[in-house]
């Protein structure tokens, strides 16, 4: 069977919280992967470099330290790519992004996006697991495109 | 000449549940909102020579009632939040709040403890109208 979703947990305030996130339609994915490729691949090339020469880990302890070690990479690569996007285009691509998503509450599924506003509260200030899901809505939507293995290696601990 | 401005597309009413979620009532044009205090401020009592105690009373709390679009994304939200409250734990009822920003006259009302009163009433016309939603809140706080 095709997979169109992706599930994803984060923790917000110490609580965890489950994500589904939906594969995007064609029209839609395209003009994400445009905006990608004009935006984000620079910076993903120059991440490949980074961790390039890294060898495999040994055990679970490595594994977990070269996942840390790599999140904090990416961190400090969000600010290039913010810095190529004007205010425009960031917010109608992170609306953009989180329209695909939704998150389980003990109601259901709520969509994190409803229009262009926040359709949960958690999420109003918070900019770390807005941009982690911005992330993971790329990766998944992306992934194929910009050859899976390389960006899913940059998040090791997310794949499995 | 002196005039006042009054825009209803300028109040911001936002629904939120901490198990739901939260709901921006205004987006799709809110219908009317009719929110009214349950208790008095003072009232009188009186003796029969005509001596007058004026009684300072305090009432936050009070009922509102949300006309909304049906079928809206607000009226697929506010039964769902009516759905998650029949089956839900009882210290989770009350926790709903609605936010009404008024940015055009600088007034915020925010309604806490807000429950459903009795679920909407069902009616089907040729045409859509407003679905009705009468709900309590257990105080109401004014900026």
């Amino acid at each position: 069977m095709r997979i169109t979703t992706k599930e994803v947990k984060h923790e917000i305030d110490g609580q965890e919280m489950t994500f589904q996130i939906k594969k995007m339609d064609a029209l839609r994915g395209s003009y994400l992967m445009k905006f990608c490729a004009e935006k984000f691949l620079p910076v993903f090339t120059k991440a490949q470099h980074m961790f390039n020469d890294e060898e495999a880990p040994k055990n679970e302890e490595e594994a977990k330290e070269l996942a840390r070690v790599r999140t904090e990479q990416i961190f400090t690569l969000i600010p290039e790519v913010l810095a190529s996007m004007t205010e425009e285009e960031l917010i109608s691509f992170e609306t953009r992004c989180l329209q695909t998503v939704e998150v389980l509450k003990p109601a259901g599924w709520q969509p994190v996006m409803v229009g262009n506003h926040f359709g949960v509260e958690e999420l109003e200030d918070d900019i770390k697991t807005v941009l982690i899901l911005c992330y993971e809505v790329v990766e998944f939507n992306m992934g194929s495109f910009f050859g899976g293995k390389n960006l899913a290696s940059l998040l090791p601990h997310k794949s499995t | 000449m002196a005039f006042s401005v009054y825009s209803l597309a300028d109040v911001i009413t936002t629904f939120s549940h901490p198990d739901v979620g939260k709901c921006i009532i205004s987006d799709e044009g809110g219908g009317r909102i009719t929110i009214s205090y349950a208790g008095d401020m003072a009232s009188n009592t009186t003796t029969a020579t005509g001596y007058v105690v004026v009684n300072k009373l305090v009432a936050k709390n009070g009922s509102c009632s949300l006309e909304i679009p049906m079928n809206s994304n607000a009226d697929v939200f506010l039964r769902k939040w009516i759905k998650f409250l029949k089956g839900s734990a009882t210290k989770r009822f009350a926790l709903a709040s609605l936010t009404l920003n008024d940015s055009a006259a600088g007034r915020v009302l925010t309604l806490t403890g807000v429950v459903p009163q009795k679920e909407p009433d069902e009616g089907y016309d040729q045409q859509s109208g407003n679905r009705q939603y009468n709900l309590l809140f257990a105080e109401m706080t004014v900026k």
